[in-house]
């Protein structure tokens, strides 16, 4: 049946999200939740062959690649949320009933965001979103991030708002380009249309979605809930997944700016992406080396990564688009795999961070260190090639902005590389917690090992597939 | 609101003017308790707005707008709201002259920007959307200077001029992400704790 295997991706966790929450024990509703993603990703795996779109679900290649991405770190991150929430039983910070809600939460969650990336109606794409902050809201509450998580009610709750009042704006612009009677807020009608709507409208449309959606990305200036969230919670939840959130945001982006740039008396929409990208790595160069060295360091790494990720979307041309979703590929797993080595970390040392850790847990110290390296663009990791090809086309298509664009890189990168030195070199801070056994390590050394082997010897069809996502998005 | 002509036009520019008037009021009000009420009556002045239009154009998806914010702004979120838990502790935002002078310059900002705007047949959007725009930029603004109770009703006022431009857009779809978009706000509204930073 058409679009049956879209439904299937997104229903998998949400119906395991069920399970898990009544289920009569946490290991029952790890299981659920191990199953729910493992499954989502077998389904989402299979979209590139058998997938096509009905039921208001996408099967294009955007929308597989990313529900490929986001399924497989859902899966990793399911398999470490079940020796977290024990280590948290352990430690007395959650009891029973709390973990099998922590579990239900992260497929719901799961689901939420395979929603968002595979909705072609943009409202159910904005409820995929909507839902994903409840949800990160309800993953702070969980474990007593009140605070946190009414700012980031505040802040995600604002985004939304103003991102629907973008849909709302693409709906008035296509309007009259469309037959009477039609849905103006589907990607593929719009994209058909976008042509001739009305320029200034969409304009209009896309800097609203912008504002908004650069909330949930993280994006300067209304980056802080975002980067509050993932630096506190549960590491599973609020860490791995909402690190994903800004993915799914940024690809909302990419296909609008594309929606817009398509029409010939629309402004365009690149300098805005390019400007919030740019001034994301350089906050983050700027303030990298202040923060401690737990997850808030690790989240403002990301930060600055993210931002490269917008300023190369914000290029606009096809090879940029190219170097843009490679670096958001390459992105996605090292961020995942050091969340979940920070949360690690986190339970080993409490807040004291993750100085000195060599000293006495060797294989979680090399672990991290590997995924910094990662993060600070260095080879032989796959960020390297998608960083290099970032500088280059910025250097074809905007020499100027690349000054800013390699300072902040470097500033970046040497900030991780001080970490890596104190966290080989420092005097250790003694352990509050049991330290993790060696197959608590295997889902971010997958992580590290797809990085690393793309960035070693990328596969021929990957290219060609984000090849074919990028033209079709210039 | 798609091709209104004469008295419905009018009508309708005067109640969408309401509720950019009753989102301008927002940021002078200095108790929490009237800028709740404030909002509350910028929610119903919006779904007057959408009844109107809703009887002016016949539409059965305008009506249903009208109902939900109705029924979200005017019934659910003043009950999740209620007056007596921040009456005793007044809050003040600014001085009155800086939030109407900024509320002001937002409102031109906002009439800038839809002045580009030219749809042939559907006179009466540009000024409606002006309304639109303006008023989720007032909005904006009271939710990122206001501090603790104030921020909610920023939120909510927010989501009032979301609904504005839904009434303009008008469709089912448009009435669901506006029905989404209080639902998010009275959850929001019914888990905050305690203490709101």
């Amino acid at each position: 049946m058409t679009g049956l295997l879209p439904l299937a991706t997104v229903l998998m966790p949400l119906l395991a999200a069920l399970a898990a929450l009544v289920a009569p024990s946490a290991d029952i509703a790890a299981w659920c939740a191990i199953g729910g993603a493992a499954g989502a990703f077998a389904l989402a795996a299979a979209l590139p062959w058998f997938g096509d779109a009905g039921w208001g679900f996408l099967a294009e290649p955007l929308a597989t690649t990313m529900a490929i991405l986001t399924a497989f770190v859902g899966m990793t991150g399911a398999w470490l949320a079940r020796p977290y929430w024990r280590l948290e039983a352990a430690a007395g910070r959650a009891d029973g009933p709390t973990a099998g809600r922590g579990h239900a939460l992260y497929v719901a969650l799961l689901a939420a965001l395979l929603v968002a990336l595979l909705a072609d109606h943009l409202l159910l794409a904005w409820a995929g979103m909507a839902a994903a902050v409840l949800l990160l809201v309800a993953a702070l509450r969980l474990t007593g991030g009140e605070t946190a998580g009414w700012l980031l009610f505040l802040a995600g709750g604002a985004g939304l708002a103003v991102a629907l009042l973008g849909v709302f704006l693409f709906a008035l612009a296509a309007g009259p380009a469309l037959p009477a009677g039609t849905d103006a807020l589907r990607w593929t009608l719009l994209a058909a249309s976008a042509a001739r709507c009305d320029g200034w409208l969409l304009t209009l449309a896309f800097l609203f979605l912008l504002l908004g959606l650069a909330t949930l990305a993280g994006l300067v200036p209304l980056h802080g809930a975002m980067l509050g969230a993932e630096a506190e919670g549960p590491v599973p939840l609020t860490g791995v997944l909402g690190g994903l959130l800004a993915g799914v945001a940024l690809v909302a982006l990419l296909r609008a700016r594309s929606l817009v740039a398509s029409n010939q008396d629309a402004v365009a929409p690149g300098p805005a992406l390019l400007t919030l990208g740019l001034l994301s790595l350089l906050l983050a160069a700027l303030t990298l080396r202040r923060q401690g060295g737990g997850r808030r360091f690790l989240a403002v790494a990301g930060l600055g990564q993210i931002g490269v990720v917008a300023s190369a979307f914000g290029l606009g041309s096809g090879a940029a688009t190219f170097a843009g979703l490679l670096h958001l590929t390459m992105l996605t797993l090292t961020r995942a795999a050091l969340i979940q080595l920070g949360g690690r970390a986190e339970q080993l040392r409490g807040r004291a961070g993750l100085d000195g850790l060599l000293a006495g847990h060797r294989g979680l110290a090399l672990t991290l260190a590997a995924g910094l390296v990662a993060l600070a663009g260095l080879p032989p990791f796959g960020l390297f090639t998608s960083l290099f090809l970032v500088v280059m086309e910025t250097v074809r298509d905007a020499p100027i902005l690349a000054v800013p664009l390699v300072v902040g890189l470097a500033a970046c990168a040497w900030a991780l590389g001080g970490r890596i030195v104190a966290l080989c070199r420092h005097a250790p801070s003694p352990d509050v917690g049991p330290a993790p056994p060696p197959g608590a390590l295997l889902p971010a050394w997958l992580h590290l090992a797809v990085v690393a082997a793309l960035g070693l010897a990328m596969p021929q069809p990957v290219v060609d597939w984000l090849a074919t996502i990028a033209q079709a998005l210039r | 609101m798609p091709g209104g002509e004469g008295l419905a036009s009018d009508v309708g520019h005067l109640l969408f003017g309401a509720a950019l008037a009753l989102a301008f009021a927002l940021p002078t009000r200095r108790g929490a308790a009237a800028i709740r009420n404030m909002a509350r009556a910028q929610s119903a002045s919006v779904a007057t707005a959408a009844a109107w239009q809703a009887w002016a154009s016949g539409s059965a998806a305008l009506a249903a707008l009208a109902l939900v914010i109705l029924a979200a702004g005017v019934g659910v979120l003043p009950w999740l709201l209620p007056p007596a838990d921040d009456d005793e502790a007044p809050v003040s935002i600014r001085p009155t002259a800086l939030p109407v002078t900024a509320a002001a310059a937002l409102v031109l900002l906002a009439t800038l920007v839809v002045l580009p705007v030219h749809l042939p047949g559907v006179t009466p959007l540009r000024e409606n959307l002006a309304f639109a725009v303006a008023a989720v930029l007032v909005a904006l603004f009271v939710l990122a200077t206001g501090r603790g109770p104030p921020r909610v009703a920023g939120l909510w006022a927010l989501a009032n001029g979301v609904a504005l431009a839904g009434v303009i857009v008008g469709s089912p779809a448009a009435a669901a992400g506006v029905a989404g978009l209080f639902g998010l706000v009275a959850i929001g509204a019914a888990v905050r704790p305690a203490t709101v930073p």
